[in-house]
């Protein structure tokens, strides 16, 4: 019998993704294939820049996570002023509030995927009335987690005047000079959020549930929540068998004290900037380039950053589920709380009397080469700028999605490519692929 | 409407005996009453015109200003090269030094040395806005044609207004051995150098 | 009692060359817009929304008539030749051919689709749906209506405020014409500028320019690069996120509703010729506005000189 194949379109991702599957006879798929559309060529834009002038742009690579490239970009470029053997302070207190905004950023981004992306689906797989309140447009659940991304989002507007897309974080600090009630508001938004979170997500209260190390206890102390909903969902589905991939994880900035900078192979060990390489080989259907870690394919995001900051209730779920569907869904809505518990804190450590921004020396004087590394909502996303005398000659970018959704290399097929083969069902193949929250705009750029 | 015009020419007068006197005598030693007589009116006619001594100082340095901001917009607007414009300036500069030397005279000895008479409603620019305007926009329309060097403003500023300064003085102390004008050329010439971007000859 | 109620218009959005930022925006807006909006719109089609309803057949249901359009959204550049860019599987050439002339209006959200904007800055073919960066060269040509007999509407910015395209749409659907700039631009939201409403107003009536970044104090149009006085848009009127704006937290003005932005550079540092500004605020000439800051740089307004918490 002919190989069955079938192209999907993917939607409730970021951007336009389409997913080619080929199946045996049994309908079982035998290999899957990403193709990102819509190249807007970002990467030659930036040659011949001004090396400010790359702020502005490229945020506006990612609509969804523009903060981190911000981060990123501004981090290649200080660090080109230590390599150029110029002296960039940056006060404590900038540092908190970039950190603080991206941070934001990242919650917005988790809570919309999980309750748009993620939970319509299982609305296809059981379409009872028990779960109506998931439901995009109309239901409560749906509803709430875009009032609620819309919120803590505001945070990122306090300090950096809008979201989507400030450039207000800039080599030397940052551009804002908060007052006092603006701190205020920013720890009543947290607050509000977390609120929301502890009642309906986890339905428990933060600190319980982050002392927790395993899934069995959660679920026995949870009073219920949309958490609880989607494990009970997954086991009913055996999404805690399927979307498994090499177990391989890289994470390379540290958020402290939640986000661990750290390399999983068989074992964890340190990060090394000049193991990852981007293979220069055409897979024949992407015209992304695949990125490769000491030659091994790795996962990046948050069930990453689980694992690399050896988190106890990942590592045991790891070690009965792997970096299954559910694991790594888990792991997102997870970083949520994580986070949060953790945004009030730095806020109280934020002092005022410091100053935003210390003027460095001109940027005109630059040359060379550097990087610039951040952990963004999907993962690692490495910057590298080659700049003479403060233009931009060439500007390489490697986002999260390239390491979990990029082609595959001539010994390795992606790493959302191998977690989908196996299969048997095309909305579960999908939802698979959503597990890593697809960001097609940030695969092709 | 013949009323005002005629008004105007009665100021202009004023202004131009004024500013004579002033130079010569020195503010503090010419009086109302002096240049009541020698404008050839009452006293009391006077402050038809002026409210004060301090009023009229600060008018006149208006007065100049417009006529001189006047004449660099003029050359400004010409359809001539941004060097030959410099040129022209420089001319009427002097030109205008040799009409009217009394202004030229009045800015030197009066304006620059008797600060505190100007110090209200006359600090900065305030009296001589014209001027400073109009050389801004020739100087910003310059550079942005890529014809000046980019510099701070007061840099290129006095490098304009101090030679015209400087020639005027000495004239005024009469140690030039040729007319002003006769320099002109080499004027224009150093300060279009001095101001001139590095590919323009 | 059914007489009374209106039809909820239809609307379609999609999406081309994009960084999804418009989505994001709109998914932004405060709660009370958004009910508002899904009270009065029915969302045939939301790439990141929609869950039970695949596009295709939703494009064939109104190609075959059977669902009415009133509303197509656009977000992002496209481009004249096809086969370039997709939507949901379909080449968007194909798309925006086929639906021309069946949607009432046509929206282009962001500067992307408004202008074509970074995206055109790539290729040749890259273009808004109406304008290529400020000439009627898109991929509708002159002066291409819909059906409404409005042009293409153009919600400029990088990105566009929630509030301006929850407003437009709803406008429309309660039937009030809105009056168009020459960038086809609403004039409820683009008659404004950025810098109407700023908090550094004062600064800038004085002549006070923030040098550095990071200050609450000073304006930043004369050495950072604010382009507040110069660019069409109410950000300092309706705020972001309900909260701020870029030139309030300090963050110069980009003019990332005008057509130029992505042509322009240099956006933090304002281009000085001799020490003057190259461009002035939108309305008076240079001379003027020489002038008059001449004359406001002579007096002192004490309450800007120092730390604006010091001040009476
Ligand atoms: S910062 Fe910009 S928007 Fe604000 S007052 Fe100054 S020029 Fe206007």
């Amino acid at each position: 019998m002919k190989k069955q194949i079938s192209n999907l379109s993917l939607n409730r991702v970021e951007g336009e993704v389409e997913l080619k599957l080929q199946k045996d006879k049994n309908g079982v798929i035998e290999d899957a294939f990403i193709t990102a559309y819509n190249f807007r060529g970002f990467e030659d834009i930036l040659k011949g820049k001004d090396l400010l002038d790359t702020l502005v742009i490229t945020p506006r690579i990612c609509g969804i996570c523009g903060h981190s490239h911000l981060t990123a970009n501004v981090n290649a470029i200080e660090n080109l002023y230590r390599e150029n053997g110029f002296n960039i302070e940056v006060t404590q207190k900038a540092k908190i509030i970039r950190q603080l905004t991206q941070c934001s950023e990242i919650i917005q981004n988790h809570i919309k995927w999980f309750y748009l992306f993620v939970m319509p689906d299982f609305l296809k797989l059981d379409p009872s009335e028990k779960f109506v309140e998931y439901r995009p447009f109309t239901g409560k659940h749906w509803k709430n987690a875009l009032k609620i991304s819309s919120d803590i989002i505001k945070i990122v507007a306090i300090f950096g005047g809008q979201w989507p897309h400030t450039s207000y974080s800039l080599p030397g600090g940052i551009t804002s000079d908060p007052l006092k009630t603006d701190l205020v508001e920013a720890m009543s938004i947290v607050d509000s959020t977390l609120k929301f979170v502890e009642s309906n997500i986890i339905g428990i209260d933060a600190e319980s549930y982050l002392s927790m190390a395993d899934y069995q206890e959660f679920m026995n102390k949870t009073s219920g929540g949309s958490l609880k909903d989607f494990i009970e969902l997954s086991f009913k589905n055996g999404m805690e068998k399927i979307g498994k991939s090499y177990g391989h994880f890289i994470t390379v900035s540290n958020v402290y004290p939640c986000i661990q900078e750290a390399v999983i192979k068989k074992k964890r060990c340190k990060f090394n900037i000049k193991k990852v390489k981007e293979v220069k080989e055409s897979s024949g259907y992407s015209i992304v380039q695949p990125v490769r870690y000491d030659g091994l394919p790795m996962e990046t995001g948050p069930l990453a950053r689980r694992l690399t900051s050896n988190t106890d209730l990942f590592v045991n779920l790891n070690s009965v589920f792997s970096d299954s569907y559910l694991v790594r869904v888990w792991a997102r809505v997870d970083e949520i709380v994580r986070i949060l518990v953790n945004m009030k804190d730095w806020i109280s450590k934020i002092k005022l009397s410091e100053k935003s921004y210390i003027k460095p020396k001109d940027y005109k004087l630059l040359s060379g080469v550097a990087l610039g590394l951040t952990e963004a909502a999907r993962g690692s996303l490495i910057h590298r700028i080659e700049v003479s005398k403060g233009k931009i000659v060439d500007y390489n970018i490697i986002t999260p999605t390239v390491w979990n959704l990029g082609p595959r290399c001539k010994n390795y097929r992606g790493v959302a490519e191998k977690a989908i083969v196996g299969i048997d069902n095309d909305l579960k193949a999908q939802m698979v692929l959503r597990s890593f929250d697809v960001c097609s705009v940030c695969l092709v750029h | 409407m013949v009323r005002k015009l005629l008004k105007e020419k009665k100021r202009e007068e004023i202004v131009k005996v004024a500013s004579r006197l002033f130079s010569e005598r020195g503010f503090y030693n010419t009086t109302i009453p002096d240049i009541a007589e020698a404008v050839g009116m009452s006293v009391g006619n006077f402050y038809n015109y002026f409210e004060s001594k301090e009023d009229l100082a600060k008018y006149i340095m208006q007065y100049s200003s417009s006529i001189l901001g006047e004449e660099i917009r003029k050359i400004s607007q010409m359809d001539v090269s941004t060097k030959e414009k410099v040129f022209l300036i420089v001319r009427r500069f002097i030109e205008i030094a040799q009409e009217r030397p009394e202004l030229i005279d009045y800015f030197l000895r009066i304006f620059l040395s008797n600060r505190e008479v100007f110090s209200e409603g006359c600090e900065g620019f305030l009296c001589v806005g014209e001027v400073v305007t109009e050389l801004m926009l020739f100087l910003e329309e310059g550079a942005r044609k890529g014809d000046f060097r980019q510099q701070d403003f007061f840099p290129a500023f006095v490098t304009i207004m101090g030679p015209l300064g400087g020639l005027v003085f000495l004239k005024g102390e009469g140690i030039l051995p040729k007319n002003p004008i006769e320099y002109a050329n080499e004027i224009g010439e150093n300060i279009w150098r001095a101001l001139k971007s590095d590919e323009k000859v | 009692m059914e007489s009374l109620k209106v039809r909820r218009k239809s609307l379609i959005w999609i999406s081309g060359l994009t960084c999804n930022g418009n989505s994001h925006s709109f998914l932004s807006s405060s709660s009370l817009s958004f009910d508002a909006f899904l009270n009065s719109v029915n969302i045939l089609f939301h790439p990141a929304l929609t869950y039970d309803r695949e596009f295709k057949d939703i494009y064939k249901d109104i190609l075959e008539g059977k669902l009415k359009l009133d509303f197509l959204i656009v977000e992002g550049a496209v481009s004249k030749k096809k086969t370039k860019v997709y939507f949901q599987g379909f080449d968007i050439y194909e798309i925006l051919e086929n639906l021309k002339n069946i949607a009432e209006y046509i929206i282009a959200v962001g500067n992307c689709a408004s202008f074509g904007n970074f995206p055109a800055l790539y290729s040749e073919d890259v273009v808004g749906l109406n304008f290529r960066f400020n000439q009627r060269n898109g991929f509708f040509e002159g002066d291409f209506t819909t059906k409404s007999g409005m042009p293409i509407i153009n919600i400029s910015g990088c990105p566009a405020h929630p509030e301006w395209i929850i407003k437009t749409v709803l406008s429309l659907s309660y039937g009030y014409d809105l009056k168009l700039g020459s960038l086809q631009r609403p004039k409820d939201f683009y008659m404004y500028l950025t810098h109407d409403g700023c908090t550094r107003n004062q600064y800038f009536e004085w002549k006070v320019e923030a040098e550095e970044f990071g200050t609450k104090e000073g304006c930043l149009f004369y050495y950072l690069g604010c382009r507040g006085p110069l660019t069409h848009s109410s950000c300092n009127k309706i705020l972001w996120n309900d909260k701020s704006s870029k030139t309030r937290a300090g963050m110069p003005c980009i003019g990332c509703t005008e057509f130029d932005f992505p042509l322009r550079g240099k956006y933090f540092e304002t281009k000085l010729n001799i020490g003057i500004p190259e461009e002035v605020p939108l309305g008076v000439s240079k001379r003027a506005y020489i002038m008059l800051s001449g004359v406001a740089k002579t007096f002192t307004n004490h309450r800007l000189k120092g730390k604006l918490e010091e001040a009476d």
